[in-house]
């Protein structure tokens, strides 16, 4: 496994770091790091099309997650290009994980914009949603939880929302996710069980 | 970091709005952390234990599945269906289209760079280091002195 080479910034500028990967995380996520690190070196050397690769690669991940957490197509895609404006701006400043850096970019930017817009309510447009019900009573039947789960998603404070989407919606493990929000597993899991507890509460006065 | 996301003026296109049912627990602010107590009973223990892949589901006496359980189960198949949302496939173009002439790094992480002869120096191809914008310390230190003076000169005539 090659060494990965990051950039940290210095009293005096930025410098490069080099890294051994393989003695702090997984190998597949160390290559897929190693990958990124190349791609920063070709951007940072004038290769915008590099970015282009970035960003193929991490956009469908960040985009679920700028959606669900704002309810909006148009929203999750402003926040998008900000976001990707913003690394490709700060691309320098990357220490460790690419894709961590660029999801808590998308993250904060989704926080930035629950707060300046007090929303009560979280849905997007059903073209957006994938069917894999048969039955139009089942398809009902799930239009109508989709409805009151965006809704009651809506309720969440912020912290409580992106715990239970990357979570539940995400699939990520309490590890992943204490890696990409720069926090400790047992902290996650307080808030994913805290988000769950008021979640139920809203909901199963109807479906329990 | 702080993103200043100012709001889409025009509103949210596309985004519907909820009818929500009045005979809902509805609040008017969004549920905040401090006011989820987390339960102390066993039963939303267990469900968590369950969703967390600690244990196994809970169930009655008949084996069925526990009225909460079969709503977790609800709610994790809607929860899931929602990984297979694609970025709408303009979305890229449009980002890289928006992207700025250059990387602010550049400009600024230049001198470092040069000083220390790092691996991105020796990575960048010969051809492309008179491409970018290199700005030296001393030319810094100039510019931040003219800008100085021309505050002072400013003040001088207020």
């Amino acid at each position: 496994m090659p060494d990965r080479m990051l950039w940290g910034k210095t009293h005096n500028g930025y410098r490069a770091v080099v890294q051994t990967p393989s003695q702090t995380l997984p190998a597949d996520i160390a290559e897929q790091a190693d990958v990124d690190a190349r791609s920063i070196s070709r951007v940072l050397a004038g290769d915008r099309e590099a970015f282009a690769v970035l960003v193929t690669k991490y956009s469908d991940p960040l985009y679920r997650h700028a959606l669900n957490m704002t309810g909006s197509p148009d929203v999750a895609e402003d926040i998008m290009q900000a976001s990707f404006i913003k690394a490709f701006s700060h691309l320098g400043e990357v220490r460790g994980r690419f894709d961590a850096w660029i999801f808590r970019i998308v993250a904060n930017g989704c926080k930035d914009w629950l707060k300046n817009i007090r929303r009560t309510h979280v849905s997007y447009e059903e073209d957006d949603q994938p069917s894999h019900l048969t039955t139009p009573d089942e398809e009902l039947n799930r239009s109508e939880l989709r409805v009151d789960l965006d809704w009651a998603l809506g309720q969440l404070s912020p912290s409580l929302r992106e715990a239970f989407i990357m979570k539940h919606v995400e699939g990520r493990s309490y590890e992943e996710m204490a890696d990409m929000l720069d926090s400790t597993v047992g902290a996650l899991k307080m808030r994913v069980h805290r988000a769950r507890e008021a979640l139920q509460a809203l909901l199963e006065e109807k479906y329990a | 970091m702080n993103m200043d996301m100012t709001p889409n003026p025009e509103g949210t296109r596309g985004d519907r709005e909820v009818n929500q049912p009045s005979a809902k627990p509805m609040g008017e602010r969004p549920v905040a952390d401090r006011e989820v107590p987390l339960r102390a009973d066993g039963a939303m223990a267990a469900l968590n234990a369950w969703l967390d892949g600690e244990a196994p589901a809970p169930r009655l006496a008949n084996n069925q599945l526990t009225p909460e359980a079969q709503l977790w189960s609800k709610i994790s198949r809607e929860a899931s269906a929602r990984k297979d949302v694609r970025t709408p496939s303009h979305v890229a173009a449009q980002i890289m289209n928006a992207l700025p002439p250059t990387t602010a790094t550049r400009l600024v992480a230049a001198p470092a760079v040069h000083a220390e002869q790092s691996v991105v120096a020796r990575a960048m191809p010969a051809a492309s280091a008179d491409k970018g914008i290199t700005l030296q310390p001393a030319v810094l230190a100039l510019l931040a002195a003219v800008f100085l003076a021309l505050g002072a000169v400013i003040a001088k005539m207020l």
